[in-house]
């Protein structure tokens, strides 16, 4: 099989010619998307993966320095679309995957006809002039909260109990009750997650894209959306009635509907 | 017979609204944003809230920090979804009084028809002192990890290559010299048999594999290429570590011992040569000494010739010994095998001896009549038996008498020699180290000063080891010792009449 098709973990189904590539968020993998994938099923071919490090992608392929910047994930969807000869999709990314799309669509715009952002945000941070929603020692408290739950252990000691080959069965308990199977690469992924600034790449973006903001998002407040209406050319904001930060899986019924809605 | 039970009964017996208000674990339900709708007493309890305090005002997010309430956001809701369960989520749950107690939390989602969470299930366990526990172990992780920090800093800091392997010979460590040695950035045992002399390689495999397998440590002698593609002489030490008594690891070195090697070898080759060049010259010497004791020359001159003929003869010794050894060490000393009878070769070698000295007497502790057949190198068993004869008198000039037995082993297949003297004794600690060449007995009649070259027994060992042989010692203080070998005994005679 394709390195690339197996390295993210590609799977491809629908009975559509046009493409729409799906990217998870932080902290889960292309599962995330089961709740509203069907009702694309019949009209688009689509494009599911998992980011090297997370569901079931081939994690010795992980490097912390290409890793390090959302750059490094934007590569990931590069290299699926490159290996599959895709053109003109629909992207739709959840949550931080949004940036990395718009950074893979300053790379390579003809890769992508439309972008969908769900619940994105170009800076998690708070800053002069700016409310992203999250002051650093609220991330502090989310970084501590990760490393202190790995099957109820701390992460300075599970690696040691998941290292061990004599108790394969405590490895494979970890990979049923967690997305992300490796907690050093989820810390990673955190922390260039929220300490990601995207805001100056927005004006820059030539490919046309929708933002599906919901109404409660601790992670994405409300006042973003409008931020990204307004530096980024052509983009359409939707409020959506769904609360939390993945209406996908909330709500996904009001998600599709929005999805087609903009599309058609 | 019907097992079937009165579901009345049943119900007396169990109580479930009971078991969930007052189960030793927090129960919780909660819509998916987090809106608590139901509550056991339980967990009322620990939070220190009365039950309309909760109830539809309270969300599972105001019980737990603002990180933990972005993890729910980002993991757990997408988790219990995707998933259908999370389990063991680590939490601090925050209570009335803003105190605030760590909880292991399960949950699965009550699902509609089309899949989505309409309301979230929770059980939460008290894990205070899984946490106490747990801190505990943490400390001691830390404490092993400075532990093995401390080992990695002195085996880095010494100049010789360091390693440990697992009990089944799986290198697991090696220390900063190893890779600036071998120029790798992990160890492959691929790699380093390549930089192995060829010649080196069969034996290092076959020390290593006897090893690990008999669990004794073991050392051996390899060349490895150094970074300007010379060999250079390496020892190789491993010894098994112990943990309880039972074997847990390997723990080995790799030292550079190419000048020691050298200048063994260069001292070897020195006495190669030396010694054959020195033969010559004595036996012109001595030639021209005998035609000298047949002229007729003054009596006082007489005398002289008697001593140089002496000196002549240690000189010859001396010069014969470190010939010896030289040949023992490259391998050439063969041996020229017949059958002989082992009590004639006793005795010849008794009268040679007590031709030359008259301090002690040689006792026969034999009878000269029986006839033992060996098959040896009868001259090599005679240089043997004199050596050990001239060392018994020599170790015990206080005594007057030196024993020589010979017996017969239970089922006649071996005889064994023994040549005991009524000396001072040798001490138990120096038993193994006489036999080493070079090693020389400190004298006690001689002010401490050794004497002679502390050759002589590790020629008579080489010898006796080329018989498929060894000499052994027993020995007791100030009573004196015994040295004593054992020749297999031939049944045919080929060269020597018996006569």
């Amino acid at each position: 099989m394709n390195t690339i098709i197996k390295r993210n973990n590609v799977t491809i189904t629908g009975k559509g010619e046009k493409v729409m590539l799906f990217a998870h968020g932080f902290g889960c993998d292309q599962n995330s998307w089961k709740f509203v994938t069907d009702a694309f099923a019949n009209d688009y071919k689509l494009v599911l993966f998992d980011y090297v490090g997370a569901g079931k992608s081939d994690l010795s392929a992980y490097s912390s320095s290409r890793y390090g910047t959302l750059e490094g994930y934007a590569q990931d969807i590069l290299e699926v679309c490159d290996e599959l000869k895709l053109e003109e999709t629909i992207f739709v990314g959840h949550s931080v995957s949004s940036m990395v799309g718009v950074l893979a669509a300053l790379k390579h715009p003809s890769f992508f006809e439309k972008l969908i952002f769900v619940g994105p945000s170009p800076r998690y941070l708070n800053d002069e002039g700016y409310h992203g929603g999250f002051e650093r020692a609220d991330l502090e408290a989310l970084f501590e909260f990760m490393d202190s739950n790995y099957l109820g252990w701390s992460s300075q000691l599970a690696p040691a109990i998941m290292g061990n080959p004599d108790r394969p069965e405590l490895g494979a308990f970890l990979t049923s009750s967690f997305c992300s199977t490796d907690p050093d690469i989820a810390r990673e992924f955190a922390r260039v997650t929220f300490f990601s600034d995207n805001r100056a790449d927005l004006p820059k973006l030539q490919v046309p894209s929708l933002t599906l903001q919901c109404t409660d998002d601790i992670i994405a407040p409300l006042n973003i959306g409008d931020f990204i209406a307004a530096n980024t050319p052509d983009n359409t904001l939707y409020i959506m009635e769904a609360s939390g930060h993945c209406p996908h899986i909330s709500e996904p019924q009001e998600t599709v509907k929005a999805i087609k809605k903009y599309l058609n | 017979m019907s097992f079937s039970v009165d579901k009345k009964l049943l119900d007396t017996l169990i109580d479930t609204e009971e078991l969930y208000q007052n189960a030793p674990c927090g129960y919780l339900s909660f819509l998916p944003d987090g809106t608590i709708i139901k509550i056991n007493r339980t967990l009322l309890e620990w939070l220190g809230y009365e039950l309309e305090e909760v109830l539809y005002k309270k969300k599972f997010t105001d019980l737990i920090s603002k990180g933990a309430a972005l993890h729910y956001e980002m993991f757990f809701r997408p988790l219990i979804n995707a998933n259908g369960a999370v389990n063991q989520l680590s939490y601090d749950i925050i209570k009335k009084n803003n105190a605030s107690f760590p909880v292991f939390l399960s949950a699965v989602p009550s699902k509609a028809v089309d899949g989505v969470a309409q309301a979230i299930n929770a059980t939460l366990y008290d894990v205070s002192e899984r946490k106490l526990y747990e801190r505990e172990l943490l400390i001691s992780k830390r404490k092993a990890e400075a532990e093995r920090k401390r080992f990695e800093f002195l085996s880095d800091f010494n100049p010789d290559i360091i390693w440990t392997a697992d009990v089944s010979g799986k290198v697991d460590y090696v220390n900063k010299r190893f890779f600036q040695f071998f120029n790798i950035s992990e160890f492959l045992a691929k790699e380093v048999l390549l930089k192995v002399c060829i010649k080196d390689r069969f034996k290092l495999l076959r020390c290593w594999n006897t090893g690990m397998k008999s669990l004794e440590e073991f050392k051996v002698e390899i060349r490895l290429e150094n970074h300007a593609q010379a060999f250079e002489w390496y020892l190789i030490k491993a010894q098994p570590y112990f943990e309880d008594g039972r074997p847990v690891k390997w723990i080995g070195s790799c030292t550079n011992i190419d000048s020691q090697v050298k200048s063994i070898q260069r001292r070897d080759e020195f006495i190669n040569i030396a010694s054959h060049e020195l033969k010559t010259p004595i036996t012109s010497l001595k030639a021209y000494h005998q035609i000298l004791q047949r002229m007729a020359l003054p009596e006082s001159s007489r005398k002289f010739l008697l001593r140089a003929d002496a000196s002549l003869n240690s000189l010859e010794f001396l010069v014969s010994s470190l010939f010896d050894v030289s040949n023992i060490d490259s391998g050439q000393l063969s041996l020229n095998l017949s059958s002989f009878s082992i009590t004639k070769v006793l005795e010849e070698c008794i009268d040679l001896i007590s031709a030359t000295q008259n301090s002690h007497t040689i006792i026969r502790t034999f009878n000269s009549d029986d006839v033992h057949l060996v098959y040896a190198d009868r001259q090599k068993i005679m240089q043997v038996i004199i050596n050990l004869i001239n060392n018994a008198i020599k170790y015990s000039p206080q005594a007057d008498k030196v024993e020589v037995g010979l017996k017969l082993s239970e089922n006649g297949k071996l005889v064994k020699i023994e040549i005991s003297d009524f000396g001072v004794g040798i001490p138990a600690d120096k038993l193994e180290l006489i036999f080493e060449k070079y090693y020389r007995v400190s004298d006690t009649t001689n002010n401490n000063k050794a004497s002679g070259l502390g050759l002589g027994l590790y020629i008579i060992q080489s010898i006796l080891k080329q018989h498929q042989s060894r000499v052994f010692v027993n020995s007791t203080l100030n009573e004196g010792s015994c040295f004593y070998f054992s020749l297999p005994v031939s049944n045919w005679n080929n060269s020597e009449p018996l006569s």
